[in-house]
């Protein structure tokens, strides 16, 4: 979503003397025509109200949705148009559902097992940073710097409050002694011969070296600490001035008060990841299992389908990987993918995103699947949205990334910190760092952007990860962290590295409390 | 012919072989209605599994001996190289046993011929990876072995075994049908203990053949009017009926690559066909024109002409053709001679008759095979052939191109003339004129610069300096070691090791100083005598690697830019040549005469006879070597560098005294192979226009070197005496190899490595030997001469036979077209179109492999690179993890740009979507490059602001 987008709407907002909610500026930006719905929001505000807010505009957006639905062919809308009055108004009635469930198309339809609520007036599905169709940069150095920097802008404002900050060059200049604090970009992170820790910060005026004294209690977190994060210190200056000594480290992390939004009725959502169509070693049995039960009573609450990367094995991720492909040609897999996507009820809402198998760009952020894909992958009508992406599910914001990043944690980082076994653990670090894939230089790939796609710049609900192949789940400050395991069985690769994949199971969340079930199907 | 066709053998590799079968199947049931289709599909299945079942069956028992085919050498096909056969591909090279003289271990003898045909991609020292026996083979030149057979563009198949032919109707080169014989001794199968590969019918086999059928071969050679090796067709069919042995190899044709029923189709279009012109006996033989006619006939290679046009195909000697075919000339018209006037009225004089049906051939005939049953008519034409036929080239030998040949100066990069530093103060460089000439700021003297440089002490009047000999009195000077805490003077102990007592420091005598390069400069040119314009420029080094920093003297530097020769890292002046052996040669190809030969200890030759004429062949001496025309200029320079060094700065008398490359036969070199410290002397015996080194195997083998394309150098003795010191060499792990540390003056072949010693020295494989090729059998089994046979005896250093002579060691051409091509892309296009034009090759497959190996992984390499790269300032070359938040440098406030750029990313994008098209490459090669050019659009194009090209407005 582009920044100028929400400016605009903002002015355009002020200027008719309205001031709005940030929520609701977001939502504004990135409806399909922003202009329009906030010509109707005005229009539909209430007299005495002085700010827009998130109902306002979500009001009109899901009407406006309703309009415009049956002309798009989705598949809930023609059991509805029949059945309910789409006006807005009716969001907490219940909807009939033998009625439904008799008027849905045959290919799409829910089944009659599941008595799943098809209401699209409970539903609300809303996808915030997909940056899809909105790739400009070209690849040029100044790209890149942009892309720091605004980095640095976004989680730099969560921590320029919590200490006195000065720019690089301005402490370089102060007199030696005195306090100091900084909020910057991790440049170094050095080992000094004496066993402290010496860590540069950088901000958009230059660096500057910071000291860990290995005693002090900050010193085991430095252990944590990813190259290109971003940190306040704070400290006390040397006497020549040249560096300084930390008395107190920070992280934009997420707020031990933090307070997550949850669904106003019992409904679920199925997190999944790692389907790997086409590889000799996907699981259809598996599969054919979960969708079997997503047609069944026990997975009537189980409204939303969410797919973190991988739907694929994909075309040369490895080499010599034809000799194990199922499916060798990768449109195909992807149109068998179709055909397993198929047997899920077509009553359930799936917002996928790619991984690194998948045939797009692996440089992050990933831009969803582009037209041709999306037309092999329309039986059933899913939101397809670049990694990461933040969907809201009801009020419950998730943010969906595929995890490449996890592999650098993991590596990284001491094993009682983060390791494969507990991937939810690995993920506590991204969010306390609130960037899914901080360093840059090493295995995570970095496509410069007009701005970092890769900051949360909200605390998610939930944070949903894959790629690991491992299934592990959390929470970290009330953030629900969960990472799918995969419908893939142990690869000869895998064996050979002794990793032992999570494989057939499917975690079910509850949207109104945040719990977590986990299906097995394997 | 199509059973036998190409499509299997990528099969084969792929280890699918089946799998297609049954697909072929389900294709041709596709045409049919439906219930055919079904059956034809089961019955095609079944069958094609009790082929396979047959095979393993025939393979056990009865089958043809073939050795497995193997595509190991085809891995990592680098773009560029070509491949000139597939595994054991028919086309591919023919495996001839035997050892040319320019044979040793480690190298394969093609016809110049087909180094010719191959587009130059093959010259004389040009290494290639081989199917077998060994992993790669240093290509020679051997002109006694068969040449290739090709299609010209007007319809004739044609052998050609003469390079300057092949040159001329290189141009009008169809399709190239056989790549020729392939010479390898039987050494090689030794040395790499592979089972011997059974061997190609050829004259040194059927000779043998004829003796042990009872003729006198001795007769036979000795009469002038017959040539044994290509005699004519008549004189052949007479042999082979006359002694009962089997047919004569040039009339053997490849009857095991054309499947049974392809035999008898010949044998029926044989038969209908007709001689015209036959009042002679050496009438032509003219058949219906067909396409399957055609391609039967260029399958087993035999020489014909095509003319579609006028629907008829023209045989030339096509009586043993037709006899083995089982097609008798017509009794009435070979002996009547009212028939010759039916000739004259146009009416062709002599008619075929074929002898044999289809339902003569037994059981076993027809479903002889190897891959499939029936694939083979070799026994259907022992069947009906009046007489034994062998199979002609039961074994091919896949290879591709590796290393090019090497023939060139060894320069250090950039080039060094003295090993005299000079900072950075030279500029990259490092020219010591601009060095005296330098100044950092205007407050500095011009010239004079700090560097490392080894302090010495004159032992007798205690003056400081670097030099090497006082220049107060001329003493020879010492290091001068310091102890750097309290600066104490510390002689070096026994050991060499100098380390202060009291600090317990290690002492140095290296120390910063300003040393006036300007100075020094002037003065080394006045002392030696020469102006600034006698050379271009005079490069020195940065700073010294070595231990004490000893500087080299300018001079010496001045007289190398002089004479263009620069310096090696220890202070020699090198010529790197790939290795190739030789053990017999002639005074003419070494552009020598009989004279310079004699002067040098070469009394007789070969056979003992007197050595009167430049055309004798003379056994070479271990230690001489032949150096290329490159070497012997190299040479002569530094030998004109020599002599003025020996003059001008040692104030001695000239020692070479070379003005003509004549006088460098008898001088002496040091031969010496990286990664070793040993040099090995050597003896100059003459010039090759080869861009290689030829020595006999066992200097090559005293170097610790073997033959397939590796390469060392050589350097002039006196300049190893003269300025070679071990105190210029590096002072870190690996600093003492590839210096010549020590020498060894004579070769004792008992000390050197033994796989010289695997080498055959016989002038005739027994019979035995041949038929052991064909059970497979274990090379030492069989008993044939070897080096090692001759050791500690008095015949080690002589008696070195071959098998097969080459008219010159340097034939084909002198550079390998990969060297003579430009860029990249000359070179992949080149490679790609040869393997278009090679009947051994399936350029899909040198397609894949090119895109597998080299497009991808520099596209995927290089595109990863990009999003995870470094960057670097423009000014200053400071280099940073990450691009800084500053947007400039850190260091100097410079432009900082990226490293990797779009244009390193795709610069072979769209040629390796072109390839993969050009060449119908497999869709999931094209599927990896469609993912990977819409993840370089995706990153390097904006999605809003789409780059269009002109065709859009078009």
């Amino acid at each position: 979503m582009p920044l100028e987008a929400s400016a605009r709407i903002v002015s355009e907002l002020t200027s008719r003397g309205y001031n709005a909610e940030r929520e609701a500026v977001t939502k504004l930006a990135s409806a399909d025509d922003p202009h329009a719905t906030l010509e109707r929001v005005v229009e539909e505000l209430p007299a005495d109200a002085l700010v827009v807010q998130t109902d306002h505009v979500e009001a009109v957006l899901s009407a406006t949705e309703a309009d415009a639905k049956p002309t798009a062919g989705g598949q809930q809308s023609p059991a509805t148009t029949e059945n309910e009055d789409p006006s807005v108004s009716t969001g907490d009635r219940t909807a009939d559902p033998t009625a439904v469930g008799g008027a849905a198309p045959v290919e799409t339809g829910g089944s009659a097992g599941a008595n799943r609520s098809v209401d699209p007036e409970l539903r609300s599905l809303e996808i915030a940073g997909d940056m899809t169709g909105d790739s400009t940069g070209t690849g040029e150095y100044e790209d890149f710097v942009a892309v720091f920097r605004d980095r640095l802008e976004k989680l730099g404002s969560k921590l320029r409050g919590r200490v006195n900050h000065r720019p690089a060059t301005a402490i370089q200049k102060m007199p030696g002694g005195g306090e100091v604090g900084m909020v910057g970009l991790v440049n170094d992170i050095r080992s000094t011969a004496s066993g402290h820790w010496l860590i540069e910060l950088e901000d958009a005026t230059g660096t500057f070296p910071w000291l860990v004294m290995k005693d002090r209690e900050y010193a085991d977190l430095v252990e944590e600490l990813l190259c290109d994060e971003v940190l306040a210190m704070e400290g006390t200056l040397a006497d020549d001035s040249g560096i300084a000594f930390v008395d107190s480290m920070y992280f934009p992390d997420v707020p031990r008060t933090h307070k997550p939004s949850t669904a106003d009725r019992h409904v679920q959502a199925a997190l999944i990841s790692d389907v790997h169509v086409g590889s000799q070693e996907f699981m259809h049995d598996a599969w054919n299992a979960f969708a079997d039960w997503l047609h069944t009573a026990e997975a009537q609450h189980v409204e939303y389908l969410l797919i973190a990367g991988d739907m694929v094995e994909g075309v040369g991720v490895y080499p010599n990987q034809d000799e194990e492909l199922d499916v060798v040609d990768i449109y195909e897999q992807y149109e068998v993918f179709n055909e397993y996507l198929k047997q899920v009820p077509g009553d359930i809402e799936i917002v996928m995103i790619p991984g690194n198998h998948d045939a797009v760009r692996l440089a992050e952020p990933q831009p969803g699947f582009d037209e041709n894909l999306r037309e092999i992958m329309s039986a059933h009508d899913s939101r397809i949205v670049s990694n990461p992406s933040t969907v809201t599910l009801e009020g419950v914001s998730v943010l969906m990334y595929h995890g490449v990043s996890l592999d650098e944690v993991i590596a990284e980082l001491p094993e009682e910190k983060a390791s494969y076994d507990d991937p939810h653990k690995a993920m506590f670090h991204l969010l306390k760092k609130r960037h899914v894939a901080p360093q840059f230089g090493g295995h995570t790939r970095l496509a410069p952007e007009e701005e970092d796609y890769l900051v949360m710049e909200e605390v998610p609900d939930i944070f949903h990860t894959g790629h690991v192949h491992k299934l592990g789940f959390g929470k970290y400050h009330n953030v629900l962290a969960i990472n799918s395991g995969c419908w893939q069985s142990q690869t000869d690769f895998q064996k050979s590295v002794n990793i032992d994949p999570d494989a057939g199971f499917a975690p079910i969340v509850d949207l109104d409390t945040l719990d977590v079930t986990v299906q097995k199907f394997s | 012919m199509d059973e036998v066709d190409w499509p299997w053998l990528q099969d084969l590799i792929d280890g699918n072989y089946a799998d297609d079968e049954g697909d072929t199947a389900d294709d041709g049931g596709a045409d049919g209605d439906g219930d055919e289709t079904e059956s034809n599909a089961e019955t095609d299945g079944s069958d094609g599994n009790a082929d396979d079942a047959d095979d393993e069956a025939v393979d056990e028992s009865a089958g043809p001996p073939r050795a497995d085919p193997s595509a190991k050498f085809l891995r990592d096909l680098i773009a560029g190289r070509p491949v000139f056969s597939h595994p054991s591909a028919e086309g591919g090279f023919r495996l001839r046993y035997g050892r040319a003289r320019n044979h040793g271990f480690a190298t394969g003898g093609v016809h110049p011929a087909t180094m010719h045909l191959v587009d130059d991609f093959l010259a004389t020292g040009t290494q290639i990876k081989t199917e077998r026996p060994g992993k790669a083979h240093g290509v020679i030149p051997v002109d006694s072995i068969d040449g290739p057979t090709v299609k010209l563009a007007n319809g004739d198949v044609r052998r050609i075994d003469d390079p300057e032919e092949a040159l001329e109707i290189r141009n009008g080169v169809e399709k190239i049908l056989d790549t020729g014989e392939y010479l390898v001794n039987y050494g090689e199968f030794v040395e790499n203990n592979h089972p011997l590969a059974p061997a190609s019918y050829v004259y040194e086999w059927w000779i043998q053949d004829m003796a042990d059928a009872g003729a006198d071969t001795q007769a036979l050679e000795d009469d002038p009017r017959i040539d044994l090796e290509f005699p004519d067709a008549d004189e052949a069919l007479e042999w082979a009926t006359e002694y009962d042995a089997p047919l004569h190899p040039q009339y053997t044709y490849l009857w095991h690559d054309i499947s049974v029923e392809t035999f008898c189709d010949l044998a029926t279009t044989v038969a209908d066909g007709c001689v015209e012109n036959d009042s002679d006996g050496d009438g032509t033989l003219v058949i219906e024109y067909s396409e399957s006619t055609a391609v039967a006939l260029e399958t087993i290679i035999i020489e014909h002409r095509q003319r579609p046009d006028e629907d008829r195909i023209e045989i030339d000697d096509w009586r043993p053709f037709a006899r083995t075919l089982g097609c008798e000339p017509r009794q009435a018209v070979t002996d009547g001679a009212a028939l010759d006037a039916d000739g004259q009225d146009g009416v062709p004089s002599v008619e075929l008759e074929r002898t044999w049906s289809d339902g003569d051939l037994s059981e076993r005939a027809r479903t002889w095979g190897h891959e499939t049953e029936g694939d083979n008519a070799i026994e259907a034409v022992n069947e009906v052939a009046p007489f034994e036929v062998r199979e002609r080239a039961p074994t091919r030998i896949g290879n591709r191109m590796g290393r090019p040949e090497k023939s060139e100066r060894r320069d250090l990069s950039p080039p060094v003339h003295t090993l005299f530093p000079i900072g950075e103060a030279g500029g990259a460089q490092r020219n010591v004129a601009n060095a005296a000439k330098h100044a950092e700021t205007m407050s500095d003297t011009p010239g004079v610069v700090e560097v490392q440089i080894g302090r010495n002490r004159c032992p007798d009047c205690e003056t400081e300096t670097f030099k090497n000999r006082c220049p107060e009195c001329e003493a020879r000077t010492k290091p001068d070691y310091r102890c750097p805490d309290c600066d104490q003077r510390i002689e070096p102990d026994e050991a060499g090791r100098v380390e202060c007592g009291h600090c317990e420091r290690e002492a140095t005598c290296v120390e910063n100083i300003d040393v006036d390069i300007h100075e020094e400069y002037r003065n080394a040119l006045e002392s030696v005598g020469e102006r600034e314009n006698a050379f271009e420029i005079l490069k020195g080094v940065k700073g010294l690697s070595s231990n004490t920093k000893v500087p080299e003297p300018i001079e010496k530097g001045i007289l190398r830019a002089k004479h263009d020769v620069s310096t090696f890292k220890d202070g020699t002046v090198r010529y790197d040549m790939t290795d190739l052996p030789v053990t017999s040669v002639r005074a003419a190809e070494l552009d020598i005469d009989v004279g310079q030969l004699q002067a040098l200890g070469y009394e007789e030759d070969m056979r003992g006879d007197p050595l009167t004429h430049e055309d004798q062949l003379v056994e070479l001496k271990v230690q001489d070597i032949v150096l290329s025309d490159g070497a012997a200029e190299h040479m002569m320079q530094t030998a004109d560098f020599i002599d003025d060094l020996l003059e001008q700065y040692y104030g001695l008398e000239r020692f070479y005294e070379i003005d003509d490359r004549q006088e460098l036969v008898g001088e002496l070199v040091f031969g010496m192979a990286p990664h070793t410290s040993a040099a090995t002397v050597g003896r100059v015996i003459g010039f090759t226009s080869a861009a290689v080194g030829y020595a006999h195997p066992y200097f090559h083998a005293a170097k610790r070197r073997n033959c397939d394309g590796d390469e060392d150098c050589v350097m002039l003795l006196m300049d190893g005496l003269l300025n070679f010191s071990t105190s210029f060499l590096p002072d870190q792990r690996g600093g003492k190899m590839d210096a010549p540390l020590v020498m060894s003056s004579r070769i004792d072949p008992s000390e050197i490595d033994d796989e010289a010693h695997n080498m055959d020295i016989v002038s005739q494989y027994p019979r035995e030997f041949y038929l052991a090729t064909l059970e497979q059998a274990d090379p030492e089994s069989v008993e044939i001469q070897m080096g090692e046979d001759t050791l500690g005896t008095d015949h080690e250093y002589t008696g070195f036979e071959h098998t097969h002579d080459t008219t010159d060691i340097a034939m084909g051409p002198d550079l390998s077209a990969y060297k003579t091509l430009g860029s990249m892309m000359d070179k992949m296009d080149a490679q790609l179109e040869l393997s278009r034009k090679l009947e051994s090759v399936d350029e899909t497959d040198v397609a894949e492999r090119v895109i597998e190996y080299h497009f991808l992984p520099d596209l995927i390499g290089n595109l990863r690179a990009f999003s995870r790269q470094e960057t670097r300032c423009l000014d200053c070359g400071e280099k940073f993890r990450r691009m800084p938040l500053t947007g400039d440098c850190r260091e100097c406030g410079g432009r900082v740009n990226l490293t990797v750029h779009k244009g390193s990313v795709n610069k072979y994008m769209q040629t390796a979507i072109q390839v993969a098209d050009e060449y119908d490459c497999r869709d999931y090669t094209k599927q990896r490059l469609e993912v990977l050019e819409k993840a370089l659009e995706s990153i390097f194009e904006n999605d809003k602001n789409k780059q269009s090209g002109i065709e859009d407005f078009m």
